[in-house]
């Protein structure tokens, strides 16, 4: 669905150089800190901004030669960018319906309706979860083939970030050839609903894993200084040492378990995980 | 393009309260002096209520997520000129059934077709407005190519005294006569002097979409 080759952009004390690939009918999560690249990466993906070097290729054509066409099958959420917010409900059922012929009014009207969204209110007058909420809605309302949200759930508190992601479940239930690729610097949101997840930092890809992989095989390691000097460290991917003891990440906690019984094995999260790749050492 | 056509009419629907406000403004200046000024007074709303489009569009960051939604900056682009020229045949015909309305009510005699014709040339000088405003307004944004604008007819002002010296010049040293000319012209038939002003106001217009095409085609987001 996305193949991407040396992407690179270059702006004023920032380099992007990533390459991943996206396969038809999988969720791919992005993530990483804010000032990563992700938005970048994204944006590039969209045809928004023109790479300086490398190959895109999105349902197998390159961004910037994307007919009106194309882009139908494209649902979009970005983060910092969205519909007028003088506009409200009713006005943008209307644009949609003449931007996208696969538009489902029906649908999107239930949707805004289950979700108590006003439809005759302006934007500027909505919750930032409701705008939140509004961005989703409208990306998968008209059968896109491939979503791409840009931090759909920055700012929200937990209830308004779980119904965005049963959204996007339900989007991938209706048809398994759809896929999505969401960023987000709240990876936990992304544990249940991603196949894989990129993560990304200054610029460049530094983790590509199934998350049934980091979930399940991953692992935070907790011992000693002293244990940790005469441990085995091949599946050691990082670590923190702290005044008193060591946090290591692993990529094969079970490994730890039957080899060393003294040492704390807990399963990992990606947060965890981020915090001990982005913030160890 | 029908889908952005419906943003910009739905956002300027927002502003009909203040459009009926100009226009009942118009009417009572108009019955109450010199009602001429409503081809130039209605068509400039016209045209700065369609450039706030590109304001509204600009606003809140919200030109990435448009140009992902199934369009080309080339539509967008040709989009605007479109609804300028809405604007300003809306605003124009308005201005003239109010003129001729107050005309009316005043008791005055006026020949339509002349009205008309005399009317038309405000349709030219805003047609001129909207080919040099929107490529400004695409490159610079909604704000800063207003600020453009001041730069702009400043130097126009410069271009306009040098061509009274140039014309001195050519007068003076080459011995052409320039009033003759202006004469020639004045004389020259009112349908062909509209034709050939129709006709490089359309060109200037084709021009100015091609620049502002080829601005939207070179943005980033």
């Amino acid at each position: 669905m996305i193949a991407i080759k040396d992407l690179k952009k270059s702006y004023k004390g920032f380099d992007l150089d990533v390459s991943l690939d996206i396969a038809e009918g999988t969720v791919t999560g992005l993530i990483g800190k804010n000032g990563a690249g992700k938005s970048t990466t994204i944006k590039a993906i969209l045809g928004l901004i023109r790479p300086d070097g490398g190959d895109i290729s999105v349902m197998g054509k390159k961004p910037g030669e994307f007919s009106g066409t194309d882009r139908e099958a494209l649902g979009v959420a970005l983060s910092d960018s969205g519909f007028s917010m003088l506009l409200n409900i009713e006005d943008i059922i209307h644009i949609m319906r003449a931007m996208y012929k696969d538009f489902d009014e029906t649908t999107f009207r239930q949707r805004c309706t289950e979700q108590s969204l006003p439809f005759d209110k302006p934007l500027k007058e909505f919750s930032s979860g409701m705008k939140a909420k509004l961005k989703v809605l409208a990306a998968i309302s008209h059968k896109a083939k491939l979503l791409v949200l840009d931090e759909p759930t920055a700012g929200l508190d937990v209830l308004a970030r779980n119904d965005i992601l049963d959204m996007l479940r339900a989007y991938m239930e209706e048809d398994p050839a759809r896929s999505i690729l969401i960023s987000s610097h709240i990876s936990s949101d992304l544990e249940g609903l991603c196949d894989d997840i990129y993560m990304i930092d200054k610029g460049r890809i530094i983790l590509h894993e199934d998350t049934d992989t980091i979930l399940g095989q991953y692992g935070v390691l907790k011992m000693s200084e002293d244990e940790y000097k005469s441990m085995d460290k091949q599946y050691i991917i990082a670590d923190r040492k702290d005044s008193m003891s060591v946090t290591c990440l692993t990529s094969e906690k079970q490994f730890y378990l039957e080899n060393y019984p003294n040492v704390v094995v807990e399963n990992s999260s990606i947060d965890e995980m981020i915090v001990l790749i982005l913030g160890g050492k | 393009m029908k889908g952005l056509m419906i943003k910009d009419l739905r956002l300027l629907g927002q502003q009909k309260k203040l459009g009926i406000i100009y226009v009942v403004m118009a009417l009572f200046l108009s019955l109450s002096m010199d009602n001429s000024f409503l081809v130039s007074y209605l068509p400039m709303i016209g045209v700065l209520l369609v450039f706030s489009t590109i304001s509204y569009d600009e606003y809140d960051n919200g030109m990435p997520f448009l140009m992902t939604m199934p369009l080309s900056g080339k539509i967008y682009a040709v989009e605007k000129y479109l609804l300028s020229f809405i604007g300003i045949a809306v605003s124009w015909t308005v201005a003239l059934v109010l003129q001729i309305g107050s005309m009316m009510i005043k008791k005055e005699e006026f020949d339509a077709l002349h009205l008309i014709g005399t009317d038309a040339v405000s349709i030219v000088v805003f047609l001129l407005v909207v080919s040099l405003m929107i490529p400004i307004e695409l490159k610079f944004g909604a704000e800063k190519g207003r600020l453009m604008i001041f730069a702009i007819f400043a130097v126009v002002a410069v271009i306009v005294m040098a061509g009274m010296k140039a014309v001195n010049f050519v007068k003076d040293r080459l011995g052409i006569d320039v009033e003759a000319l202006a004469e020639k012209i004045k004389n020259t038939p009112m349908a062909l002097l509209a034709v050939i002003c129709f006709g490089i106001t359309a060109v200037l217009l084709a021009i100015s979409m091609a620049i502002s095409t080829g601005i939207m085609k070179k943005k980033e987001y």
